[in-house]
């Protein structure tokens, strides 16, 4: 079965959140628990280089499932397009990570070791809590006097590979240099500092690790970055677009609403396409939109992976059959249903109080989301922050 | 403590269980199309429990009233629920491994009272700055880094430059 199962409909959404209980929660707080982590002297340790199993732990998780990750796309077996990749946001996350890293070392603890340790009945770690939730009430309270800093520096899904010019596979092995380098370089500086490592590296165990990295280093350089992504070009083949389950980016035809969430979701790898005359082009456009007609349209090639975002002025019965055209050839091609005259409220123009009420409080956060992404620069509202993690299925 | 645990393998404790959390991660990749996380969970809990407590302030604060949408459960999410799995995950690992005990843990040179002092004001700076990084270091760090993504390295680098700058300014709670 292809994954992700709660986005494909294999698994009901109720299913869906049984698994987030067992395994996945379950298992995180048990290998959370088991790593030593729910003791805050452990954590803290890592900062005097005293005990650093904290980075050794974290630099595995992470080699591990982005293998596990890109791996399962590679054989066909996640459709990576998929799942949600976190945004990056530079600024906000650079200095958020400073203020992070002052925390964890008074506070000797993070948010997920400090909610597991409160389950091993730590009173330390339940006051650490208490101290999350002020925090984040402060920074909610206060969200005015932060939101331009906390919305500032977009760059989108923003990923390695791009930022370094290379090849998926190779980015991927220089992130398991890095980590395998860094993990025995830590442990050697706290067998330097402190001289108490109990498990010296044995000869048998250094070339297990050097025998892994070069036949890595070789695998590397022979897969093709597009091999990654080979689902996504499958996907359409497979009967997977126009099954009937709720998603609406499932689709050929889609609101207003849910074009902006195709480009919210897909946005790092979506082309927009305004099919209107050159004329109406000029009076007013989606971000980024390329003034093209339907037929140079449907003659494009696509890079695989790619997101084709269609619209012509008003319904245009010919639009869906050149999407579906687009879809033969593997590229996810959406149409917008009432063309640019439906997406003008939504986009082109202020939000109005009439439009507010009829969508409700949640979908206009998220519309206001979207905007910020395809919205024409001048009318473009101040973006408003991403909608909440918790209640939204990215 | 350390000694309790013993599991064999050609690498030790940390790798085993960075193994394990990383295939945790991918069971969330593949059931449910997205990485673990903890602060998402905490903050549809935070703006519940103030919208109960002052309704209005909640209600008007652009980033809070998100979480507490008409309409909507707060604390029906997905991480709600994986939240619920990693208490049940953490107590039973702690029970089987005799580590289940009503205690402040600390460094030899502080009081109780100093510690949790500490706890909390660590606490609420790794609150309020995890809603800029839009995560925390399991969420961000470990998922986003994962993902290869360019700000969650970012993320990782400067919590490590972050602790290290304060390490020792606090030494004298925890050596």
């Amino acid at each position: 079965m292809i994954g992700p199962l709660a986005k494909t409909g294999e698994i009901s959404q109720t299913a869906d959140l049984w698994l987030a209980v067992f395994p996945i929660g379950f298992l995180f707080g048990y290998f959370l628990q088991r790593s030593g982590f729910t003791d805050s002297r452990k954590v803290a340790a890592v900062f005097y280089l005293k005990d650093v199993d904290v980075p050794v732990v974290m630099f595995t998780a992470i080699v591990v499932g982005m293998l596990g990750l890109f791996g399962l796309s590679l054989f066909g077996l996640l459709d990576i397009s998929r799942v949600y990749l976190l945004p990056t946001y530079l600024g906000p996350m650079a200095a958020g990570g400073l203020l992070f890293g002052v925390g964890m070392a008074i506070g000797g603890f993070c948010p997920g070791t400090s909610v597991a340790s409160v389950a091993t009945g730590k009173l330390d770690a339940l006051v650490f809590v208490i101290g999350v939730f002020v925090g984040t009430l402060i920074f909610g309270d206060f969200y005015p006097a932060w939101q331009g800093f906390y919305l500032s520096g977009y760059k989108n899904v923003y990923s390695l590979n791009e930022l370094l010019h290379l090849g998926l596979a190779p980015t991927m092995f220089l992130v398991i240099l890095l980590a395998v380098g860094a993990s025995m370089g830590l442990r050697g500086l706290q067998q330097y500092f402190w001289n108490n490592v109990e498990r010296k590296p044995s000869p048998r165990r250094r070339a297990l690790v050097a025998v892994a990295l070069a036949s890595a280093a070789v695998v590397a350089f022979l897969i093709p970055t597009q091999a990654f992504f080979a689902i996504e070009n499958t996907a359409g083949s497979m009967g997977g677009w126009d099954r009937p389950w709720a998603d609406p980016l499932e689709k050929v035809m889609v609101d207003p609403l849910a074009a902006g969430e195709v480009v919210y979701r897909h946005s790092d790898r979506t082309q927009c396409f305004d099919l209107r005359s050159p004329a109406e082009f000029e009076q007013g456009h989606l971000r980024g939109a390329r003034n093209i007609t339907a037929s140079e349209l449907a003659q494009k090639t696509f890079l695989p992976g790619t997101v084709v975002l269609a619209y012509a002025q008003k319904y245009d019965p010919n639009l869906r059959s050149t999407v579906k055209a687009l879809r033969q050839q593997g590229v996810r091609a959406f149409g917008v249903e009432g063309g640019f005259q439906a997406l003008k409220p939504y986009y082109i123009e202020p939000i109005t109080g009439t439009l507010e009420k009829s969508l409700g409080r949640q979908k206009v956060a998220a519309l206001r989301t979207y905007r910020a992404l395809i919205s024409p620069d001048q009318t473009a509202n101040a973006p408003e922050p991403d909608p909440p993690a918790g209640q939204r299925a990215p | 403590m350390r000694g309790s645990i013993t599991i064999r393998s050609p690498f030790g404790r940390p790798v085993m269980a960075g193994i394990g959390l990383g295939i945790t991660m991918i069971l969330a990749f593949y059931l449910a199309g997205r990485g673990i996380g903890v602060t998402g969970a905490t903050t549809a809990m935070a703006a519940t429990l103030q919208h109960w407590l002052l309704p209005r302030l909640t209600e008007s604060s652009a980033y809070l009233s998100q979480y507490i949408a008409p309409g909507t459960n707060p604390l029906g999410g997905w991480l709600i629920y994986q939240l619920a799995g990693l208490l049940a995950g953490s107590f039973v690992a702690a029970l089987a491994t005799g580590h289940l005990r009503l205690e402040v843990l600390r460094g030899p040179n502080i009081g109780v009272l100093g510690r949790l002092a500490l706890a909390f004001a660590g606490g609420t700076l790794v609150g309020f700055a995890a809603r800029f990084a839009r995560g925390c270091t399991s969420g961000e760090a470990v998922v986003g880094g994962a993902q290869l993504s360019v700000g969650a390295w970012v993320f990782l680098i400067c919590v490590f430059a972050g602790g290290f700058a304060t390490a020792w300014f606090v030494r004298r709670q925890w050596l």
